[in-house]
């Protein structure tokens, strides 16, 4: 499954249960970030315990999307049925400053950045 | 609504300290009818900004020159963003000014809304400037709706940014929305 932008890239490999993100994501609201959603949604629906959301590749996320992650974090939370798994890049600033406070909401996401 | 309100730690540019100054004027309607100029704008200011910052090397007492463009285009952005958003009067224009400063860099931005909205913005920023933005953060993110203010809580939070309101009556029934945002550039 893939969701393609002008800017952006989001592709869900469902074998590997990993969401991964490339480009920059600069979306209005969340109705624009809808598609988003569903993929994430959905991903967390058939992720069998285990699901990976790579950011390496995003070079920007506005606050609209920080705001999308964070709700769909605590969704999953409240879901309970997958350990979530979260990979930075930390060379790219947005990351560095902004991954961690996903733990914030639930202290079970792992966050790796390197 | 009074005529003059100011929030937060607003400052009127002095000017003559600064070693940088830029002013963009833009029609706001240019940024709602195509979005993908907020971020457009704020990573050619990012770009031509970011120059005045050494590379990773050799930045020891400042921020390098990759961090200032990827921190100056996410705040930019973002406070561009908000100006497309809330912008009542299309025809008019929407101004991003940048100052680099002996050790910051400001970046402002101004717009025109309707009385109703600088009400709703008065509001908004002073629930801001209470304090505790960490709490304020989260709290917004596990209720079900309202995000509004978002935006200003990362860079509160994540960037360190300091944040000044000023919301003016610019006479024909509109108000003028100005958001000075600043971020440190020196480290020690």
């Amino acid at each position: 499954m893939e969701l393609r932008g002008e800017d952006y890239v989001v592709t869900y490999a469902e074998s590997r249960h990993t969401v991964e993100f490339f480009g920059t994501l600069r979306l209005r609201d969340s109705s624009d970030y809808k598609p988003l959603t569903d993929i994430l949604d959905k991903a967390l629906s058939d992720s069998a315990g285990l699901l990976v959301l790579d950011f390496r590749n995003l070079q920007f996320l506005n606050s609209a999307g920080i705001n999308i992650i964070s709700r769909f974090v605590i969704s999953a939370r409240k879901a309970d049925t997958a350990q979530l798994r979260v990979l930075g890049n930390n060379e790219i600033s947005w990351q560095q400053k902004s991954l961690g406070n996903l733990q914030k909401l639930w202290d079970k996401v792992s966050i790796e950045i390197r | 609504m009074e005529t003059t309100t100011t929030l937060g730690s607003w400052t009127e540019d002095a000017g003559e300290n600064n070693l940088s100054d830029a002013l963009l004027r833009l029609k706001a309607a240019d940024i709602f009818q195509s979005w993908r100029r907020c971020s457009l704008t704020a990573d050619f200011l990012a770009r031509y900004y970011s120059y005045y910052f050494p590379y990773r090397e050799k930045a020891t007492d400042r921020i390098s020159r990759e961090t200032a463009e990827n921190n100056i285009s996410y705040i930019l952005n973002e406070l561009i963003e908000n100006t497309a958003k809330y912008s009542d009067a299309a025809d008019k224009s929407v101004e991003v000014t940048v100052r680099l400063r002996p050790s910051d860099i400001q970046f402002q931005v101004t717009n025109r809304v309707t009385e109703k909205r600088a009400e709703d913005f008065v509001r908004m920023a002073a629930e801001l400037m209470e304090g505790n933005t960490e709490q304020q953060y989260l709290s917004k993110l596990e209720r079900e709706v309202d995000s509004s203010g978002l935006g200003y809580l990362t860079m509160i939070n994540d960037y360190g940014v300091t944040l000044g309101f000023k919301v003016e009556k610019s006479g024909d029934d509109l108000f003028s929305v100005a958001v000075q945002a600043s971020m440190l550039w020196k480290e020690a």
